[in-house]
């Protein structure tokens, strides 16, 4: 086990060195020249050399490269070219958001997949197992902006029950919820379904219910306790996607999280927040799926953590 | 030399299984017909998809605009009818590339091992520790917008799965006797890989083709719904969407067809890749 987490936390910390140098390469090389795009023809070049040299773009890029992760190590991922904010401070106020939006929509997939999918695999071949498939299929192809928006007109427009923007009370959240959380719920119904047939044929479910024991306790303690694995693993997988996801979501309901100021960030050309932003995310999602293949074990104690790999 | 390739006779039974398939088939007629109004999209299209007309801007569906007309009075069928042509030009396109890297990558780790096996699998590694959308946002943020930076964007990102795939079949199929048997009569690498190894990949080849697509074609939405992707004046799907956001009050009825474009071509496509992947083995089925 030991080995493992060991092997796995040097992985990860490849894997963040990577994408450091990849977002580094595509924020600095690749566009050109960041305070002369910021500074536009608004500055001669003199001005533009001196701003250069406060800024340290003007150092080799390897050198600029070892003081941007030195910063980042000790939290400073710079200043936002548009507010002068610190950039970690706008992540840490922007990623609370994020983290709440994406926490709840998780918790939505869960409840509404596995009920959906217990419910499909007790009625197979009925017409609410179809039901539940087709709509989950339909979940899964809609595209989350879309999902957003069809939900903007039905409950804000049409039946003018639920806000249609912002992230402040209860009710503010539960469009953003559904939305983010309705694909991952189609995912997770599929699954279930799956893994609960496979259950359901077990030679301890047909003992169980010789023996008398009521249905409900039958589906809920012997046939999905053991269904669990595989949807934890599909949904665990997922929890890292939530935060991506969460940028579409946050754009159409105009919440001020971190995928609506990276979006903004990237029209205003603040290199600082874009850099910060994207790093901040891949990092997030590294340990997030980290910390799933680390809990597989947990949950069954059958697993040897080498075959997770 | 007997070539133990899969017989003609193995994809008939195939596809016999996949037409028994009501759900693939009907997803790969709903492909045909997207197919058939990109390429005909000029004789279907009721108007010229640029033509802006100033009296009809944001008009509800009627007879004389079926779906409705845009901020600029523009039609919006006809600018779906056009949009497919974006749509799947660059999912079959980056499919292309990404499948071209993927299958030789894939090969090359599966079938040679060692230090290539190691380098392209940390690769791939690096690949999937990004968040797909954050990468291909952060691509196009160096590149710049434009359809063509999204299809470089994504081909970057797409390849990653298709090699892990094939690499695992490689590893598989070049354990095989016939494989030991073509290196013992002296057959060169590049030869067995092509004559033997690829084709034996086919059908997970298919399989990842028919299912990547669809990814390619949310993926350019995404892009094209966060201003990204296709520039104005052009017709894609995703920036209808996103001009759409704009006019949702007053005319809700404009992002609702897009959307379902999207939706039907994707589904289309992910029911076709199952039934593919059931078709061509059953016991991939379990």
């Amino acid at each position: 086990m030991l080995s493992y987490l060991i092997k796995r936390f040097f992985q990860a910390v490849f894997a963040i060195l990577a994408i450091s140098v990849i977002t580094f390469f595509l924020m600095n090389v690749i566009p050109g020249d960041p305070v002369s795009l910021m500074m536009e023809k608004r500055a001669d070049p003199e001005t533009i050399e001196r701003i250069r040299h406060e800024m340290g773009t003007d150092l080799p890029l390897t050198t600029q490269y070892i003081n941007m992760m030195k910063k980042a190590f000790s939290g400073d991922l710079g200043k936002s070219f548009f507010s002068g904010i610190p950039v970690s401070q706008l992540i840490g106020q922007k990623f609370q958001t994020t983290l709440k939006l994406a926490l709840l929509a998780y918790l939505f997939a869960l409840t509404v997949g596995i009920l959906s999918g217990v419910f499909a695999a007790l009625n197979r071949g009925k017409i609410g197992d179809s039901t539940v498939m087709i709509m989950a299929m339909f979940g899964i192809s809609a595209p989350v902006f879309w999902i957003a928006l069809i939900l903007q007109i039905v409950f804000g427009l049409v039946f003018k029950c639920l806000p249609i923007s912002g992230f402040s009370t209860p009710a503010h959240m539960i469009l953003p919820m559904v939305t983010l959380g309705l694909a991952n719920a189609s995912s997770i119904a599929r699954i279930t379904r799956t893994s609960m047939l496979e259950v359901m044929k077990q030679d301890y479910i047909r003992t169980a219910r010789a023996k008398g024991v009521y249905e409900k306790r039958v589906v809920f303690k012997h046939m999905l306790k053991n269904a669990l694995l595989p949807i934890i693993t599909i949904s665990g997988t997922q929890l890292g996607g939530l935060l991506t996801g969460a940028i579409m979501t946050e754009t159409v309901f105009g919440i001020s999280g971190l995928g609506r100021l990276t979006v903004e960030s990237i029209f205003r050309r603040d290199f600082p927040v874009i850099q910060g932003t994207v790093l901040f995310i891949a990092v997030v999602y590294v340990v997030v799926n980290l910390l799933v293949d680390l809990s597989y074990a947990l949950v069954d104690p059958r697993i040897s953590l080498s075959e997770v790999d | 030399m007997h070539i133990n390739r899969r017989s003609k006779s193995y994809y008939k039974e195939s596809f016999g299984r996949l037409k028994e398939n009501k759900a693939a088939m009907l997803g790969l007629v709903i492909i045909a017909v997207f197919i058939l109004l990109a390429v005909f999209a000029p004789l279907i299209a009721p108007y010229d998809p640029y033509q802006q007309t100033w009296e009809d801007i944001l008009k509800n569906p009627s007879m004389k605009h079926p779906a409705g007309t845009d901020e600029l009075g523009r039609d919006i069928l006809s600018r779906l009818i056009y949009g497919t042509r974006i749509s799947l030009s660059i999912g079959f396109m980056i499919e292309a590339l990404a499948m071209t890297i993927g299958v030789t990558l894939g090969c090359i780790a599966g079938y040679y091992g060692g230090i290539w096996d190691s380098i392209i699998m940390r690769m791939t590694d690096i690949i999937f520790a990004f968040p797909s959308l954050i990468f291909a946002i952060a691509i196009m943020f160096a590149l710049g917008p434009g359809l063509i930076n999204v299809f470089f964007a994504l081909a970057v990102i797409s390849w990653a799965g298709t090699a892990r795939l094939i690499r695992g079949q490689v590893l598989h199929i070049k354990k095989l006797e016939y494989i030991e048997a073509c290196r013992a009569i002296g057959e060169k690498d590049f030869d067995i890989i092509i004559r033997h190894i690829i084709p034996n990949c086919l059908p997970t080849i298919i399989v990842i083709i028919t299912l990547g697509i669809p990814d390619a074609i949310m993926s350019e939405a995404s892009l094209s719904f966060l201003g990204l992707g296709a520039q104005p004046p052009m017709a894609s799907w995703g920036s209808m969407i996103y001009n759409a956001r704009t006019y949702i009050m007053q005319a809700p009825t404009y992002s609702i067809f897009p959307g379902i474009c999207i939706m039907l071509i994707v589904l289309s496509f992910n029911i076709l890749g199952d039934g593919l992947r059931d078709a061509l083995d059953p016991r991939l089925k379990d």
